[in-house]
């Protein structure tokens, strides 16, 4: 059986213009993906069943995700409480130490989002802890190291294996996506891994950090999503008629 | 007996609206490989160009068997060939030209 990959976190705007759409779905699939993950900002309910509607054809899995971008920690819990259940993936932009550590230990939130180099330094051990607790995963994104070079790529490179290295040694869940906000920005799964080549992570995890641990975040929030969810492990099988 | 450096041939396509040219191709390619590793790096990669096909936009490259992954961020890394956005996408590995022709090229 072919390997399913994820990116799973993918720009809306790549879907632009949206007379594009099913030669970007196309070349996506091409690719080798089989599920993504759309980011939105403002009103999207439109625009995602167009996408869902047309990757349905590529056999293409289409998931939403919302990216918070909270001032400070009361924030936080506001945009949490807002837009909890109507998301299959919860991202919080980890830009200062105390909204990190917060959304680490913050079940509801699925993966912490490191948008700077600066931001990758709110990583500590401490942290790695809360994550755990939390079950939230560290997102390690394509397009942050696309955009820089020199000296301040040969950082970001040093800071994220920093963080890598803190992640697989206290078990902290990690993915690798494109954060791509135009389709010239997605790459290949297999060129997804390669980052983890420069961040010092054995081939088979850096692997799995695009297909299996991804695609078993999003199943748990699928089944969370659904209307039967009570808790973790129990859920209405089916229900009774009232006959009495 | 093996030899310490075996060679691999990765085959990748480029995925690009515009032409590309092989001189653009190459020169981006060792500009980006020389950013990454300096040239003490490159120099272990053995790397070369060995075939690119400017209609299919598709091409072969040469490197060590233990400098796979090297390349292939390599080519993850490159973002515009000439002006031109482009996606570099690696289709195969393999350990004669001859194999990674019938297979991926």
């Amino acid at each position: 059986m072919l390997k399913k990959y994820i990116d799973m976190y993918v720009n809306s705007s790549v879907f632009r213009p949206e007379n594009q759409i099913d030669k970007i779905l196309h070349t996506i699939s091409e690719l080798g993906y089989t599920a993504i993950c759309i980011s939105f900002k403002k009103d999207f309910s439109n625009i995602f069943e167009k996408i869902k509607q047309k990757a349905e054809v590529l056999d293409l899995e289409i998931y939403r995700r919302i990216d918070l971008l909270p001032k400070n920690v009361e924030e936080l819990k506001v945009k949490l409480r807002q837009v909890r259940r109507k998301f299959e993936i919860i991202s919080v932009k980890c830009i200062d130490k105390k909204i990190c550590t917060t959304a680490a230990r913050d079940r509801r939130v699925d993966v912490l989002n490191f948008p700077t180099l600066e931001a990758l330094k709110n990583f500590t051990e401490s942290t790695a802890n809360l994550a755990i607790e939390g079950e939230t995963a560290i997102e390690i994104c394509l397009k942050l190291f696309l955009d820089v070079k020199g000296i301040r790529r040969a950082r970001l490179i040093a800071e994220s294996r920093r963080i890598a290295k803190i992640a697989l040694k206290k078990g902290v869940k990690m993915v690798i996506d494109s954060g791509a906000e135009s389709i010239f920005e997605m790459r290949a799964p297999q060129e997804l891994c390669s980052l983890g080549y420069l961040l010092d992570l054995p081939k088979d995890d850096a692997d799995l950090m695009v297909s299996e641990i991804p695609f078993s975040i999003i199943k748990t929030n699928v089944s969370k999503l659904s209307t039967s969810f009570i808790l973790p492990g129990v859920e209405i099988v089916n229900r009774e008629e009232k006959n009495w | 007996m093996v030899k310490e450096d075996r060679n691999r041939y990765i085959v990748f396509k480029i995925c690009s609206d515009n032409y590309i040219s092989k001189e653009d191709l190459t020169r981006n390619i060792w500009r980006t490989l020389l950013a990454m590793y300096g040239e003490y790096g490159a120099s272990k990669t053995n790397f070369w160009l060995i075939e690119y096909n400017e209609n299919t936009k598709k091409g072969i490259i040469r490197c060590t068997h233990t400098t796979i992954n090297m390349i292939r961020a390599v080519l993850t890394f490159i973002t515009k060939i000439a002006e031109t956005p482009v996606i570099v996408r690696t289709l195969g590995v393999s350990g004669t030209i001859k194999t990674a022709k019938e297979k991926f090229y």
